[in-house]
């Protein structure tokens, strides 16, 4: 079979592994009933996952994952866009594709890779941001006060992990590149803020791609405003790659009585070929498995 | 001196793969030439230079040890520069493509060694000789010993002091890598089957060179997981009955090990018809010992460096015993009827990194 057929096929069936458990837990929640409120620790801190004794994971609808809106259809290429109006005002705030402040180059980039979908995600990498908390099958959040850290941790994707320091330490001075950066968090009410830096330029922070450089500084809110519901938001300042710092965020959704399971990216991999570089697709491979 | 050269990579601390499995030791070059690019990325940072040979000048591509341990040493991606001449020694590829070993990089204009592991590096991949007693286990307000950090303080899992399963009671020699110093030994590691015996052989022959962990960064699975250089972080969830287990190396992926009292049965995804690289793992204490029961393991892994095979028949019993603050004491029974002849047992220790945070190694890193 054609390989960016098989490619295709690999990220779509991740998208609707994703949309299906998404429609399971909407259903769960009943369309007229009010979804109960955040649930909260006895020290009355929001409680980010599943009650003790239930399980949980959370899901975003794959349009709704893209930082931005299409101005129109063909913004996207390839990938499904969703041109509606939002009626939500918060959904309504993500701004339009025209809206970026996209330094020439980025921007040039940005449509270089909504053509050629080349996500990173799909050969195994480790993505950050906002692509993190939106894999398919789930993501899951660890709070472990004792040990003043958070833990965010994908189903899907790399199937790896983020360790957010809540101990109050700063950045440190000197950091290696990463693909999910260094990051620190507290809370601000009921809101989780997360600080990040230090990220490399090889992560895509969607499944789009808006580029981002060594410059970017990403904050994330984390806001559990009802049981079945968390408002993610996102502001992207990186000097390097915008003119202005940019915000943006979408709505997580709560998929009851699932729990996470093994996903190893390598073997259901049907991109290995792109993986390891058979020397014969256009990609900036190394000519040998390193 | 050129035996010294080839013991130094045959007793590599490449985490991801054996030298030998890539490069011959016997076909030793020296290449002069011009880097053209730094490649820092794990598993294996690679400079890329320039050599002429006779009328043509070929890209070389020179393999070092992981971005991970070249910061240990104090070096970054600027070390070196483009541009730069360079003098590399190292055994080149078996498979005759144009990729050397970086056994010595040497700046041409100053004599200046680059790129190597610092001795302090090297030793963070070892076991620690301390004479000092350690701390006390640290324990839980109940009592039961914490497999993580006290509250304040950091640390994680690692510096094993076998990195190969070997039946308990047998005497044999390996490297890093699980690479028999004298191949005659094979068939003592463990009570092979006769067809294992000689897939194990056939992978030790071949340098390990097959290993699905070096050629498609699939993950190191049961049991190697605790023979990792990079190491573990347990982290203990008991508000949900888990232990949420966490890689440094390999894909830097995690695992639940489920501690809440539930049956071993496949889990969403994790059937019969979908046997999983950690598998089921179902633990529960006995006094201080944490004793994991695991089944439903694919044959698509090597559970061992070395490259011991094993089968979805697969049923592994670990304890794990935090006898001080330092040490975990790790024990492994394997009973794997399609393998192996009879049920056998290995153990060995892992060391507290005191202080440290768990190393952040993706080895999908270096992938297009």
């Amino acid at each position: 079979m054609n390989r960016l057929l098989q490619l295709f096929l690999f990220v779509s069936l991740c998208l609707c592994g994703s949309s299906l458990l998404a429609q399971r837990g909407q259903r769960a929640a009943g369309p007229a009933a009010p979804p109960p409120p955040a649930p909260r620790w006895p020290d009355g801190r929001i409680n980010l996952g599943a009650d003790p004794g239930a399980t949980g994971v959370w899901e975003v609808t794959p349009t709704a994952v893209p930082l931005m809106r299409p101005d129109v259809a063909a913004d996207f290429g390839l990938f499904a866009a969703d041109t509606r109006e939002p009626t939500d005002p918060f959904l309504a705030a993500k701004p339009k594709l025209s809206q970026v402040p996209f330094q020439p180059w980025a921007r040039a980039l940005f449509a270089d890779r909504v053509q050629h979908r080349r996500e990173p995600y799909t050969r195994c990498k480790p993505s950050p941001g906002a692509r993190q908390v939106a894999t398919a099958y789930g993501t899951q959040f660890l709070d472990v006060p004792e040990l003043k850290r958070f833990y965010i941790l994908e189903t899907g994707g790399a199937h790896s992990f983020r360790t957010i320091f809540m101990d109050g330490r700063a950045h440190p001075s000197k950091l290696s590149p990463s693909y999910r950066g260094h990051s620190v968090g507290h809370w601000e009410g009921d809101t989780l803020v997360v600080d990040t830096v230090g990220f490399n330029e090889g992560a895509w922070i969607d499944n789009l791609g808006p580029p981002t450089t060594e410059k970017l500084h990403m904050i994330e809110r984390f806001t559990r405003t009802d049981f079945s519901t968390i408002r993610y938001e996102i502001t992207i300042d990186d000097p390097g790659a915008y003119t202005a710092a940019w915000k943006s965020g979408f709505y997580m959704r709560w998929v009851p009585g699932v729990e996470s399971f093994e996903f190893i990216c390598q073997d259901n991999n049907k991109a290995s070929d792109l993986m390891v570089g058979d020397g014969t697709l256009v990609v900036d491979a190394p000519p040998f498995v390193p | 001196m050129f035996l010294a050269v080839i013991m130094l990579f045959l007793a590599p601390l490449a985490p991801h793969h054996a030298v030998a499995a890539k490069f011959d030791p016997t076909k030793v070059s020296t290449l002069r030439g011009t880097v053209t690019s730094v490649d820092w990325r794990n598993p294996h940072v690679h400079v890329l230079m320039n050599v002429q040979q006779g009328v043509r000048t070929v890209n070389w591509a020179v393999e070092l040890e992981s971005a991970l341990d070249l910061e240990r040493s104090g070096w970054n991606r600027d070390s070196l520069k483009p541009g730069e001449a360079l003098t590399v020694q190292g055994p080149v590829a078996r498979d005759g493509s144009m990729q050397i070993w970086g056994n010595s990089v040497v700046l041409a204009n100053t004599g200046q060694k680059v790129l190597a592991m610092s001795a302090e590096a090297i030793a963070a991949l070892k076991p620690v000789t301390n004479n000092k007693p350690a701390a006390p286990t640290p324990r839980w307000p109940g009592g039961q010993p914490r497999l993580g950090p006290v509250p304040g303080e950091t640390g994680y899992w690692a510096r094993p002091n076998s990195t190969m399963l070997v039946e308990n009671g047998v005497k044999v020699e390996a490297d890093a890598n699980g690479l028999l110093k004298n191949i005659a030994d094979a068939a003592k590691v463990a009570p092979f089957q006769r067809w294992a015996r000689d897939v194990f052989e056939y992978r030790q022959r071949s340098f390990l060179k097959d290993d699905p962990m070096f050629l498609r960064c699939l993950p190191p699975g049961a049991v190697r997981q605790f023979q990792m250089p990079y190491g573990n972080q347990f982290v203990e969830d008991r508000t949900f009955g888990r232990i949420f287990v966490m890689a440094g190396g390999g894909n830097h992926d995690w695992h639940f090990i489920y501690v809440d009292g539930r049956a071993q049965r496949g889990d969403l995804r994790g059937n019969d018809d979908n046997p999983l690289y950690y598998g089921h793992a179902r633990g529960k204490w006995e006094g201080d010992t944490l004793v994991v029961d695991t089944k439903g393991l694919n044959e698509k892994f090597w559970f061992s460096n070395g490259g011991l095979p094993h089968t979805e028949q697969l049923h592994l019993v670990e304890r794990f015993t935090r006898t001080d603050m330092n040490t975990l004491k790790y024990e492994v029974t394997i009973d794997d009827p399609g393998a192996y002849t009879r049920p056998w047992s290995a153990s060995w220790t892992l060391q507290w990194v005191a202080g440290e945070e768990l190393p952040t190694y993706y080895c999908q890193d270096n992938r297009p």
